[in-house]
């Protein structure tokens, strides 16, 4: 009798732990096989396995001479530098021969991985998991001087390059609701490029990934050019989608888009731009990589030609001159080029005093691993990698940089109210657009396409960018908050620098686009374009203007008081473009994403709205999952406290509920670099006519009469950096 | 505005003009020499050379009322400044010995007493009144009464003035005070760049070297360093000692029944009432004192009370517990 | 087993505040006095308030006690009839001490007129009259600095009510001991406790007459 009752008692105990086990097994296949597919279903991404053309498999003998003519090229180059000196073309030519042979030379010169290749009987580049072989781990150095053992796959996984985006607790962004983005008492939503303000959450990055376009440049019925555009060609996320499952609450990246990643857009020495344009397969649009030996074997440091591949494009622009990447615009499927520039302060040794003196993009931006820091200022809701590291002027240059002027007291007083900045970035590229409209494509015949009409453009202070105070903050839309040291009200950029272009210069060049734009487009009442493009908010009703008013009164002055504000240039950026006004608030509605090919190949603005939202996942943000997960938090943050109305702008193949407007007000973009070693001058901004408004800046006005006439400035001469007041000095110190 | 220049008794008192906003000539300075960060690094150390005057502090000060040329008569109002403006050596005693309002007599046994310091003895070529003292934002935070007529109150009149005491008497906020005059020691101690100027190896480390002291930091915060650091014969507070010198008088403030404790505890009770309003200040009083009423005589005999009372009261729930269980069979 | 309505609701009702108050004061007092920066079971800050707030309602419950005891009838049980009074104690503690083994009955069973037993008396006495008026007392002081002279033979004056604000709580703290337990010397252990929250004091002489009919 109990013999038998222990018995049960043992079966029963087995069967539930063999239930668990099954339970765990289903679970774990469950997550590992079936979540993706219902994940892929869902949102509409695709993965597939990766192949790239310019991966191709070397003979030991291709090999061979591939390393002796890459190796060659470089010590060439570097003696080229090296004998720059010499003046005769033939004691030159010599001296390289004579470098070219010497060992410590070519030890320094020499690409290492050549060598690594030869030895491991690598003959192919098949990305990462070429990389990955010797790379599995690697060693990351921290800023406290500690350092770790990280699996490297991880490690650049984790970083916004690849994942646009971060939960992370630190932004210096904050809501118009007054609240810190993605604060500590706040659910983190995900914040970034992946889901930036500038359309629906995700918008431009997953219908704009990668898209061919059909250029006409030789008109309607010539030769069809096929052209590439979309932002996965500069992010290193090589697959159909930007990195969708990272941003979800959970899922991993599947094994085929990790293969993807471009690891020699950034640590190849020859990486060819060229390579980068979009293909299509089986399964969909993706961009093509450089993963050809040549690349691979001219591995080394991360050098600012590797970050400029990218970062140029947002910082001088396509159209600059130096920007090399630009130039390579692909061997077929060309990349389009944008011709304004968000920012246009480039980093080249031609246009910024630090490029020119062959520091590193990393010497200012010291990465951890593949973390790279962009400082803990920031007015533009950009993903951070390293939040809390600071990349600061004053990090080099203390807070007296200034030696040598005989203005070099005064020149560093100004520091605890200027940024650096301010008086060192003289003028952005002419080609820094202002005003952009969506709305009214302009044909443009070079390329052959339709593309947005730059309504301004402009880089000159006072036009193109503007200067205001800013304490490292700004809000969900990119306006930079900070305040008057007095810490008064008169200081109110969010209604007037931000919402206001009154320069007679740049209200006559809208009115001429104006009326250029209604040959084309005949129901533009030009006052009235002229108005909105530089008062946008003149769209407003007066009660939401007063509402306006209000919030930022409640909200944002608190934050703008907060911390020491500076004086910033800021770049100044607005745009018109249809926006979903079930989802408006006072600071502006969701603003809706085009699909590339429709408009530019058939200049129709709103059927290109229809189709770009008829992505799979835009869908899904109009849907329940996604209001709650995220969309409610960042309506919250946009100044919407009902929330994210779900209602699909779309109804009958039509927009619904959807208008065309300028953003309310004006995005702020800081600019950093492009700077002058020679600054601003005292009279430049201390007259009447100077380029810096003080009474707008919040000042009183007896303080404003005295910042504008500065009695010093009647007999003072110009600066004398002079060796004389120092060797005075020193004289007047050993008396 | 009375302003008491190391005010002694009344018969020294002296009035100075009322100065509520700064003369033009002040403000005519300081459009520069407000800004925060006017200076420059000097070419031959390398060392900032601050030439921030804090407005509020200037305003704020004993010189509140000069002009500024009155001491800076050398060419100023050119600018750039020429250097052979700045050559212009100033000294403290020169004012102060020709006027008689000037307390002359103090400044001449401070100097005497600075000049017995550890500062001028190591490195007489180094310290002025100026290495300690920035004539700007100069305040003489305490009215020393006469020591002689007040024994025993030395102590407290390092920090308070007598009106401290007269109900409702307190208006300054005394760890403000201790910052100020401990900013004046730390500016160069804490700071191991104008430690390494003055003298070759290591700045020491100040925490390690002020370790015998229990909670260092909040000692810190709440009493000076010229309160250990000072000879004890020292009236006017400036000889101070070497490390090695000073004293270390735990029993001075730690006396437990001194008066200054009744005084202290008073003065936050009310300081805290008026933070707090009357209601909330009753609920929320900073006034405790960390284990005031602490006694370990005593707390060992409660201790120890209590533990026989609790041995007596089980013996006694034990005997009837038995006796009951005994009745019961 | 016979009922007694000895302690109306408002006793009831202060008597728990009280003690609740009581035990309150007791361990944030205790906090405070041992208070260990390092590792502290309470923040010094958390028991302040608490101190002051169960010290203000201590207080006010005093004078509540003060004035129920004038105009209820519960003062009655305050007056200690000083005749014979040696007598009754010394019969009191003998059966603390010798009787209460033996299970002999309770020397002085509470009536309507007199609840409490003669050693009851003098320590309900003493401890609500003397002990908590002095302490609540001292705790006032304490909290009104300026009230009280700032000089006391040429010491200060905080530190003497500090240390008899202290010294007193010790009484206090023994005294809560011994009641609790004397609390358990009921008909049953628990009868006691039962008896002051129901009102209704169970008579011991029916414990006396179970032990006989055994």
């Amino acid at each position: 009798m109990k013999t038998l009752k222990r018995q049960a008692g043992r079966i029963r105990i087995f069967k539930s732990l063999f239930m668990l086990a099954g339970l765990f097994l289903v679970g774990t296949l469950g997550y590992k096989y079936l979540y993706p597919v219902i994940f892929e279903a869902y949102t509409g991404v695709i993965n597939a396995p990766l192949t790239y053309a310019s991966s191709q498999k070397l003979s030991s003998s291709e090999f061979e001479a591939l390393a002796r003519e890459l190796t060659h090229e470089a010590r060439y180059q570097e003696a080229l530098v090296a004998t720059a000196v010499e003046e005769n073309e033939f004691a030159r030519k010599l001296k390289i021969q004579m470098l070219m042979n010497t060992p410590s030379f070519r030890a320094k010169t020499d690409y290492r991985h050549i060598d690594y290749f030869r030895h491991a009987g690598i003959k192919q580049y098949e990305g990462p998991k070429t990389c990955l072989q010797c790379h599995e781990e690697m060693v990351v150095h921290d800023y406290e001087g500690n350092h770790r053992v990280v699996n490297t796959m991880d490690d650049v996984l984790d970083t916004v390059h690849f994942k646009f985006q971060s939960t992370g607790r630190t932004f210096s962004t904050y809501g118009y609701d007054g609240r810190r983005v993605n604060a500590d008492s706040a659910m983190p939503i995900p914040v970034g490029k992946i889901n930036r303000a500038c359309g629906v959450p995700g918008s431009f990055s997953w219908t704009g990934w990668a898209k061919l376009i059909e250029a006409k440049p030789h008109g309607e019925d010539g030769e069809i050019e096929t052209r590439s555009e979309g932002c996965g060609q500069c992010h290193i996320g090589g697959n159909y989608h930007p990195a969708t499952e990272e941003m979800m609450p959970f899922g991993g990246i599947p094994e085929n888009t990790k293969q993807g990643i471009d690891c020699l857009i950034c640590h190849s020495d020859t990486y060819d731009m060229n390579q980068r344009y979009v293909i299509e397969d089986d399964h969909g649009q993706r961009w093509n990589q450089d993963r050809s030996m040549q690349s691979a074997m001219t591995v080394s440091r991360t050098r600012n030609k590797n970050c400029l591949n990218c970062h140029q494009h947002n910082m001088g622009g396509d159209a600059y001159e130096h920007n090399v990447a630009a130039a390579n615009i692909g061997y077929k499927n060309k990349r389009l080029l944008h011709h304004g520039a968000k920012r246009a302060n480039p980093f080249a040794p031609s246009d910024d005093v630090h490029a020119a003196a062959g520091l590193l993009c990393t010497d200012c931006h010291v990465p951890e691993g593949h973390k790279i820091p962009r400082g803990i200022k920031g007015t533009d809701l950009v993903a951070n990698d390293l939040p809390h590291r600071e990349v600061a002027c004053e990090n080099c240059h203390t807070q007296a940089p200034h030696t040598k002027s005989s203005d070099r007291v005064i020149l560093n007083g100004h520091i605890s109210r200027l940024a650096c900045e301010t008086c060192h970035i003289l003028k952005l590229e002419e080609h820094s657009v202002v005003l952009r409209d969506w709305v009214h494509p302009t044909w443009n015949e070079e390329e052959g396409i339709y593309t947005p009409t730059d309504i301004y453009r402009n880089g000159e202070a006072g036009k193109g960018f503007i200067y205001l105070w800013f304490n490292g903050n700004g809000t969900f839309l990119a306006n930079a908050l900070g305040n008057n040291p007095l810490k008064t009200d008169a200081y109110n950029p969010l209604m007037e620098q931000m919402v206001t272009l009154d320069h007679p210069e740049i209200i006559a060049a809208v009115r001429k686009a104006a009326i250029e734009l209604q040959k084309t487009y005949p129901e533009i009442d030009v006052d009235q374009y002229v108005k909105e493009a530089t008062r946008p908010l003149t769209q407003l009703p007066s009660d939401i203007l007063a509402k306006r008013r209000k919030t930022i009164d409640q909200n944002l002055r608190s934050v703008m008081n907060k911390g020491n504000s500076k004086i910033y240039p800021f770049k100044l950026f607005n745009a018109i473009m249809y926006e979903d006004m079930g989802n408006q608030g006072p600071f502006g509605a969701m603003i809706l994403p085009f699909d590339y090919p429709t408009y530019y190949e058939t200049g129709d603005p709103k059927l290109s709205v229809i189709e770009a939202i008829a992505d799979p996942i835009i869908k899904r943000m109009y849907e329940m999952p996604f209001k709650e997960y995220m969309m409610d938090e960042f309506m919250a943050y946009f100044g919407v406290v009902e929330g994210w109305d779900t209602t699909y702008p779309v109804e009958n193949g039509e927009l619904a509920n959807v208008e065309a407007h300028w953003m309310r007000q004006m995005g702020t973009l800081m600019v950093n670099h492009g700077i002058q070693k020679d600054g601003r001058k005292c009279e430049e901004c201390h007259t009447e006519q100077g380029i810096i408004n003080f009474a707008m800046l919040g000042y009183p006005d007896e303080r404003v009469a005295d910042l504008q006439n500065l009695p010093e400035l009647e007999n003072h001469t110009m600066p004398v950096a002079d060796k004389e007041v120092i060797s005075e000095e020193k004289v007047t110190k050993k008396e | 505005m009375v302003i008491m220049l190391f005010g002694l008794s009344e018969t020294h008192a002296f009035e100075m003009p009322t100065v509520d906003t700064a003369t033009d000539e002040q403000k005519h300075c300081l459009r520069c020499h407000s800004m925060q960060t006017l200076g420059y690094r000097d070419p031959v150390t390398g060392g900032m050379i601050n030439l921030h005057i804090p407005e509020e502090d200037f305003k704020d000060s004993n010189h509140q009322a000069l002009s500024c040329k009155d001491c800076h008569t050398a060419g100023f109002q050119e600018f750039p400044h020429p250097s052979s403006a700045k050559q212009q050596v100033l000294y403290c005693v020169d004012c102060h010995e020709d006027n008689p309002s000037f307390l002359p007599e103090h400044f001449s046994e401070i100097e005497n007493e600075f000049k017995q310091s550890v500062h001028f003895l190591r490195m007489p070529e180094r310290f002025s009144c100026f290495s300690c003292h920035n004539a700007h934002f100069f305040k003489a935070s305490r009215k020393q009464s006469d020591p002689s007529r007040l024994p025993n109150r030395e102590m407290c009149l390092n920090c308070h003035v007598e009106t401290d005491f007269e109900a409702g008497g307190m208006q300054r906020d005394i760890s403000e005070m201790v910052a100020y005059d401990n900013h004046i020691c730390l500016d160069c101690h804490a700071e191991p760049t104008r430690i390494a100027d003055l003298k070759s190896g290591d700045a020491p480390d100040l925490l390690a070297s002020h370790k015998w002291l229990p909670n260092t930091q909040m000692h810190w915060n709440k009493v000076r360093c010229i309160d250990c650091h000072l000879s004890t014969d020292d009236t006017y507070m400036h000889q101070i000692l070497t490390a090695e010198q000073a004293v270390k008088r735990c029993e001075e403030c730690h006396s437990a029944n001194s008066i200054m404790i009744t005084k202290l505890y008073k003065y936050k009770m009310q300081e805290s009432r008026q933070k707090y309003g009357f209601l909330n200040s009753v609920a929320l009083n900073e006034a405790y004192i960390i284990g005031m009423s602490r006694n370990v005589i005593l707390d060992q005999l409660s201790f120890l009370i209590m533990g026989a009372m609790v041995l007596g009261i089980s013996a006694h729930g034990a005997g009837r517990w038995i006796s009951n269980r005994r009745r019961k069979k | 087993m016979k009922g007694l309505y000895l302690y109306s609701l408002w006793v009831r009702i202060w008597h728990w505040l009280n003690a609740l108050s009581c035990v309150i004061l007791l361990l944030s007092g205790m906090s405070l006095h041992f208070s260990n920066r390092h590792d502290p079971i309470v923040s010094f800050d958390t028991s302040m308030i608490v101190h002051n707030i169960a010290g203000i309602a201590m207080a006010l419950l005093y004078v509540v006690f003060l004035i129920g005891n004038i105009i209820s009838s519960n003062g009655v049980h305050y007056k200690v009839k000083i005749k014979g009074y040696i007598n009754r104690l010394i019969k009191q503690v003998i059966y603390y001490g010798v009787g209460i083994f033996k299970g002999e009955p309770h020397p002085f069973p509470a009536t309507q007129t007199c609840k409490f037993n003669p050693m009851q008396q003098v320590a309900y006495v003493g401890v609500m009259y003397g002990l908590v008026s002095a302490l609540v007392l001292s705790g006032v002081m304490l909290l009104f600095p300026e009230s009280i002279p700032d000089n006391l033979f040429g010491a200060g004056t905080i530190l003497p009510i500090a240390l008899a604000h202290t010294l007193l709580s010790y009484f206090l703290a023994l005294f809560l001991i011994g009641h609790l337990y004397l609390a358990t010397t009921g008909h049953t252990p628990l009868s006691n406790y039962k008896t002051m929250i129901t009102g209704v004091h169970l008579e011991h002489q029916t414990d006396e007459l179970e032990g006989t009919a055994k």
